[in-house]
């Protein structure tokens, strides 16, 4: 049976944010085309030299960038209106109804009044045969179920504007108060009701269970505050039901909380607040029988993007010794702590000047970690491929150190990638086919190596050892083919009398022993260095730094044989 | 439930009997309309208003009666917010606004509702005390009434060639038209004439006591009265000894 998928299609837009400036994926122009917002674009509405993260809930987005909260608004129709009475304007969940005659009706569901009390936004639909509601002509009136409209009906001569050019963009803030027309809140019918304030500056946010969850505030650093469940707008905390907002830290009773560096929001069913030098985690909902817990009181998370999960539900994050791996509940395990000991002091990384961010790639199966100087974009980069446990240093083009990663799982699979938010404003992904790093209108060529050692020649360490023989076929079979072909290979050679002076010749990359250039693909002419070269260590470094380039190898032989005692 | 007599209506038995054309009922006139022995006062000793009075202060604003419970209700909520407050350390929300929250939270679930049902209590004990005010009232005003009829009664039998002369039925329609009323005004009467006490005699002959009788149906009982047509029962089933007793018909 043919199955129509075409009735219903879930729309996925990738939003971003540079230059303080908000763009978001005009599907309705072409899949990954982006276009600027230009309500974003107007000066003080964004400042993306501060920290600024975004998230989505109820098919908005909500930006926390300091004092700066705003709204990226998908769904709803604006009306503006002639300013509707102080405290009388129609509480979210209302029905406004426009009878345009001839048994066509215009219907909204009220979700957002601006605090001018001049745009009401909410979801319309529509019946009899209308298709927008109108303004000028038709009155509209609010069946008033839970607040007291004023005017009911707003004339149709004060309905100024009607928008369905979405998105919409508008200032975060609390619901307007509004007059009860029944009982609800705990308050009777007929007092005003107000819905509390934001913090003055947030700079963490997320979705969690439906509520909107902010943390770094300036002010409270240790406080966190959670809106009402589904309903971003009300902060009015200490309501006494299940989906009331709800505000607080992290810390046992009587102490003052941690400060709060990252929110993690694990499906509906936990939190987790990465802090300074702890971590927490939210178990259920705060309102309704949850717990707030320790994960661990002796790792702090490093910053409000360095964590992400894996495809099996493991949490990873930059903490305070290097890369941690954790379950929720669970202990966190530091995982970089025997390859690379001195991660974090190696990387010198200072919350207040770089950020790190990281998330699982999960086609190619592994976790990209990135540390990029905010001022120029410099990095220094991580792969930790989760199928060799292994840490593959890397590190781009300063116009691409990544500002933000993000895993797009777009309907089209085209667009379906990993995305590098860069520090030039472009966004970029990984591609198997090219041979250099795009920095926008030049490329660059790829400069990558493998080094290999120290190596014992001998047996006896006491002994040297001589390499007489070194064999590297190189990948993609002959020319041709179906196997990618690798292009020409640098090999360098090192030999010394201890490990570490090795280690440090592969670090330098300078005067090696031997230098030889291996021809590709497969076996070619002289694949075989005869070169000999003598000592008790040997390191190896294959490399190719040369534009439009690529490299690979098959299999390295080495033929060594004793060669006496050290003098 | 009421009698007809002869298409009069009478929540007393006895006032409908009274009323029967040939019957023992005599119609006749009050001068000036109104009955001389009635003197038109209630008997509500002052003891019974005073505590009636008293009763209802007590469950009158700012009467003794809720004192108490805003006192549990300190105490309760003293108790719920000290172990509120321990569950939520407990859960790791010591530090959050549910603290804060408790005391509304007490006050919606517990404290609003019972002060709802204090004063519901309120209201409705004021409002039987009114209602039981207002039938102790009319009780004894009809029982003056009833006493007073009886006497006049008996004060036309003793006067045996009296015959009145304007047919008036001797009722005070809006003044039986009470159960209460019925009440005293069946029991007063009978228990007064009738040399059994009511409570052993048969309906028929606790109604009609002979002394009452007019010759004409001094042979008679009360049935074959009824069925002579002298007196008419146009509704529903011969009383019982109880029911009238309280001052109704069970039907």
């Amino acid at each position: 049976m043919a199955v129509d998928l075409s009735n219903s299609i879930s729309y996925k837009r990738v939003i971003a944010i540079a230059n303080d400036e908000l763009w978001y994926e005009d599907i309705d122009v072409a899949a990954g085309t982006m276009v600027q917002l230009a309500a974003s674009a107007i000066e003080g509405q964004l400042d993306t030299s501060d920290n600024l993260n975004m998230f989505e809930l109820l098919q908005k987005v909500f930006i926390v960038n300091g004092a700066n909260r705003k709204v990226a608004d998908f769904v709803n129709t604006k009306l503006t209106v002639t300013a509707l009475t102080e405290d009388r304007v129609p509480a979210h969940g209302d029905i406004l109804t426009q009878d345009q005659g001839d048994e066509k009706y215009a219907f909204m569901i009220v979700d957002f009044v601006n605090t001018a009390r001049t745009a009401i936004y909410g979801y319309a639909y529509y019946t009899g045969g209308a298709i927008a509601f109108e303004k000028t002509d038709y009155n509209i009136t609010s069946n008033n179920a839970i607040g007291n409209m004023d005017p009911n009906p707003i004339l149709g001569a004060d309905v100024i504007d009607v928008s369905d050019a979405r998105p919409h963009w508008y200032d975060w803030t609390a619901y307007p108060t509004i007059t009860l027309s029944i009982a609800k809140y705990g308050q009777e019918s007929g007092t005003t009701k107000s819905f509390g304030s934001l913090p003055n500056k947030a700079y963490l946010g997320c979705n969690y269970r439906g509520r909107a969850v902010l943390s770094g505030d300036p002010e409270h650093p240790h406080q966190w505050y959670m809106s009402r469940q589904l309903n971003p707008w009300d902060w009015e905390y200490g309501a006494n039901d299940a989906q009331s907002p709800v505000a607080g830290g992290d810390a046992d009773a009587g102490e003052i909380g941690d400060i709060i560096r990252t929110l993690i929001p694990y499906k509906d069913d936990y939190l987790i607040n990465g802090c300074a030098s702890s971590v927490w985690y939210i178990a259920g909902d705060p309102a309704e029988g949850g717990s707030l817990n320790e994960l661990d009181l002796t790792v702090g998370m490093y910053g409000a993007n360095s964590w992400c999960f894996d495809g099996k539900g493991y949490l990873y994050f930059f903490g305070t010794n290097g890369l941690y791996k954790t379950t929720i509940p669970g202990n966190p395990e530091c995982i970089s702590a025997i390859r690379l000991p001195n991660l974090v002091n190696d990387e010198a990384v200072d919350p207040t000047t770089y950020r790190i961010t990281m998330v699982y790639d999960r086609v190619r199966n592994g976790i990209l970690i990135c540390i990029t100087k905010l001022s120029d974009g410099s990095n220094s980069n991580y792969w930790y491929d989760l199928i060799t446990n292994g840490f593959f240093p890397e590190n781009y083009p300063d116009e691409c150190g990544p500002y933000s990663l993000f895993y797009y799982a777009a309907n089209s699979p085209t667009y379906r990638d990993l995305l590098v938010g860069c520090k030039d404003g472009y966004i970029r992904k990984f591609s198997e086919s090219a041979k250099d790093d795009d920095v926008g209108p030049t490329d660059d060529a790829i400069d990558s190596y493998v080094g290999f050692g120290p190596l014992q020649i001998n047996k006896d360490p006491k002994f040297q050892g001589k390499i007489i023989g070194l064999d590297l076929i190189t990948a993609g079979g002959t020319s041709g083919g179906s196997e990618s072909d690798s292009d020409d290979i640098i090999c360098k050679v090192f030999v010394d009398k201890t490990a570490e002076s090795i280690i440090e010749k592969l670090s330098a990359g300078t005067t090696p022993n031997v230098l030889k250039t291996f021809k590709a693909p497969g076996r070619q002419r002289g694949y075989i260095m005869k070169q000999k070269v003598k000592g008790i260590y040997a390191g190896i470094e294959l490399r190719n730094s040369t534009a439009v380039q690529t490299w690979g190898f098959e299999q390295l032989l080495i033929d060594a044989k004793p060669a006496g005692k050290e003098k | 439930m009421p009698y007809y007599v002869n298409g009069q209506e009478f929540m007393s038995s006895a006032l409908a009997k009274a009323a029967s054309p040939g019957g023992y009922s005599i119609t006749t006139t009050y001068p000036g309309g109104v009955n001389p022995y009635y003197k038109g006062t209630s008997a509500v000793s002052p003891a019974a208003s005073k505590a009636m009075q008293n009763a209802i202060a007590y469950y009158q604003e700012g009467g003794g009666y809720g004192k108490g419970v805003e006192a549990q209700l300190e105490r309760g909520r003293v108790k719920a917010l000290a172990s509120g407050m321990q569950s939520l350390v407990s859960a790791g929300l010591g530090g959050t606004s549910l603290g804060a929250g408790l005391g509304k939270k007490y006050e919606e679930e517990v404290a609003a509702p019972m002060r709802a049902q204090v004063e519901s209590q309120r209201a409705q004990a004021i409002s039987g005390l009114e209602m039981a005010k207002a039938q102790i009232i009319q009780g004894a005003t009809e029982a003056d009434r009833s006493r007073a009829l009886q006497e006049y009664l008996a004060l036309l039998q003793s006067q045996s060639s009296y015959r009145p002369t304007v047919s008036q039925p001797i009722v005070q329609p809006q003044s039986v038209t009470q159960q209460p009323t019925v009440q005293q005004s069946v029991t007063q009467p009978v228990a007064n004439k009738t040399e059994e006490p009511y409570k052993d005699v048969p309906y028929s002959q606790s109604l009609v006591s002979t002394a009452y009788k007019p010759s004409k149906y001094a042979n008679m009982s009360w049935q074959e009265m009824i069925a002579s047509g002298g007196v008419t029962l146009q509704e529903g089933k011969q009383p019982s000894l109880e029911s009238l007793y309280q001052g109704g018909w069970t039907g």
